[in-house]
């Protein structure tokens, strides 16, 4: 799957200028950048919804796709509404039960009409829509947009099960980028008109490195940069990428910042994908 | 089957319950009611001239008034669901679905025109006992002909509408250029012989002179050029 060159433009604006990205199968893969960047533009060209594009595009016929702001038929239920989409598009109406089982939507829900349909149940009967696709690829553009947590992790867990299945790869794009960077393989960063691809994990495998985001940005940093146990630190925004000490374990830094009282929210071993994002666009 | 059974629930089932009542039932009982009411008025008058009154405003202005409420709402339908974004993805020609929309509208027409056989009948069956026909079966037999004429002569305006619709995204432009064309219809269709606008093909039927297949030839004309159209619309 490979996206080459792709140059598009709404009239004088150029959105994408020989644009490359080659994607690997059975990848799921964030597409994150900021607002009017162009992430539902680039999802639509793969989709195939703009044609008029310069550049080529291979082996992604057909995708799975899901949009913002999630519209079906109101007065068909949520079967129905997939049932004629895979009459639509020739697939075997078969598929439908074992799409809506993956995200859960029980028989019941699934006959109601859609107008009944809580935003919730909207966006899984989005995802399930998405995944009834005969291509091998899935385009999700906001999925976790006003769901609940419950819902959201429920989802999360849909795609996982839905790519270990198929081995499709799957792109999400999403402003909620702690929501998606545990189910993420890559980090597809879009600016400059380019796309950078990011193996925002590859920090996993370098024990010393840890990610703490701090409650007070400048005034921690200061004493961090004192700290014995650190040998080096990168913030972005409040977040910090801290280097220890050969020497040095994560329990000390710890008792440290205790002892310092600096107050922290979150360690992550792997990058948050915010700090990717801070570092790489707001920079 | 199914796909054209979806086609149908697609629709407001309060939409299609005034549709069916609205352009057969209210008509007729209101017709109904100037006749009994007024009645001395019409005693001894002919016969044909309520067959004939009652036939015009369906071929004037309630079957293609009909047409277009239907067909806004089909198109409405698939806006809201965004089809015609979600369908580029995997579509490369829209005449599966065109088809569709035209044989729902067209199964609404069939309905319609079936109830107004039904309720002209009655009519003609009560008027007739106050009024003059010299052959009251032979007027039946013509104004029933004259509905079926009437039904398929507003085939092409299905499609015509339909790629209007398409054409026009906002609702109440759509509506306002069809009424427009609508009302620009009546008196160029009945002054006249140039019969290119698929509005007044109801009027066209009606004119002595032209009937129905004198318009197959124009009529397929713009079924052609409307398919053509909206298919190139929603590739575009």
């Amino acid at each position: 799957m490979v996206l080459e060159n792709i140059s598009f433009g709404y009239g004088e604006k150029r959105i994408f200028d020989q644009l490359n990205v080659q994607l690997k199968p059975s990848n799921i893969y964030g597409l994150i950048g900021p607002n009017g960047v162009g992430k539902t533009t680039l999802m639509s060209i793969i989709a195939g919804i703009f044609r008029n594009y310069q550049g080529k595009v291979h082996g992604m016929d057909s995708p799975g796709l899901l949009l913002q702001d999630i519209a079906f038929y109101h007065n068909l239920s949520g079967k129905e509404n997939l049932r004629l989409f895979c009459l639509d598009r020739k697939i075997d109406p078969a598929k439908v039960d074992s799409a809506l089982e993956m995200v859960d939507i029980n028989p019941h829900m699934a006959s109601q009409k859609f107008s009944v349909y809580s935003q919730g149940y909207k966006q899984r009967l989005g995802i399930a829509r998405s995944f009834l696709t005969d291509g091998n690829l899935v385009l999700l553009d906001e999925p976790f947009t006003a769901v609940d947590v419950d819902t959201t992790r429920s989802l999360k867990s849909a795609i996982l099960r839905f790519r270990d299945q198929t081995q499709k790869t799957i792109i999400i794009s999403s402003h909620q980028l702690r929501q998606i960077e545990d189910i993420l393989d890559a980090c597809l960063l879009l600016k400059n008109q380019q796309l950078e691809e990011h193996d925002h994990r590859a920090a996993a495998s370098q024990q010393k490195l840890i990610y703490l985001s701090l409650d007070q940005g400048t005034d921690s940093l200061q004493s961090l940069q004192q700290c014995e146990y650190v040998s080096a630190i990168i913030m972005a925004e409040s977040i910090a990428e801290i280097q220890l000490r050969p020497n040095a374990s994560l329990s000390q830094l710890l008792t440290w910042l205790e002892e310092k009282s600096i107050s922290w929210n979150r360690l992550d071993r792997k990058m948050p994908l915010e700090f990717l994002y801070t570092q790489n666009i707001i920079r | 089957m199914y796909p054209l059974y979806l086609e149908f629930k697609k629709l407001n089932r309060k939409l299609l319950l005034f549709v069916v009542l609205g352009f057969s039932s209210i008509p007729f009982l209101a017709t109904m009611l100037f006749l009994v009411v007024d009645k001395a008025s019409f005693t001894d008058l002919p016969l044909s001239l309520i067959a004939s009154n009652n036939v015009g405003t369906w071929s004037a202005l309630l079957y293609p008034l009909l047409v277009l409420v239907m067909v806004q709402a089909l198109v409405e339908a698939e806006r809201k669901a965004k089809l015609f974004t979600y369908g580029r993805s995997y579509r490369r020609a829209w005449f599966d679905l065109l088809w569709r929309k035209a044989a729902v509208v067209f199964g609404l027409l069939l309905l319609v025109t079936a109830l107004n056989l039904i309720y002209n009948f009655l009519l003609l069956q009560t008027a007739s006992e106050f009024m003059e026909a010299a052959n009251l079966g032979e007027l039946q037999r013509e104004s029933s002909l004259n509905f079926i004429a009437l039904l398929f002569s507003f085939i092409p305006l299905i499609f015509f509408q339909l790629m209007l619709s398409i054409l026009v995204k906002k609702t109440g432009i759509s509506y306002l250029l069809s009424i427009l064309l609508l009302i620009l219809g009546i008196p160029i269709a009945n002054l006249t012989n140039i019969m290119v606008n698929p509005f007044s093909f109801g009027i066209a039927v009606m004119k002595p002179g032209v009937g129905l297949f004198s318009l197959v030839p124009i009529g397929t004309l713009v079924i052609l050029i409307s398919i053509f159209v909206a298919n190139y619309t929603l590739k575009k």
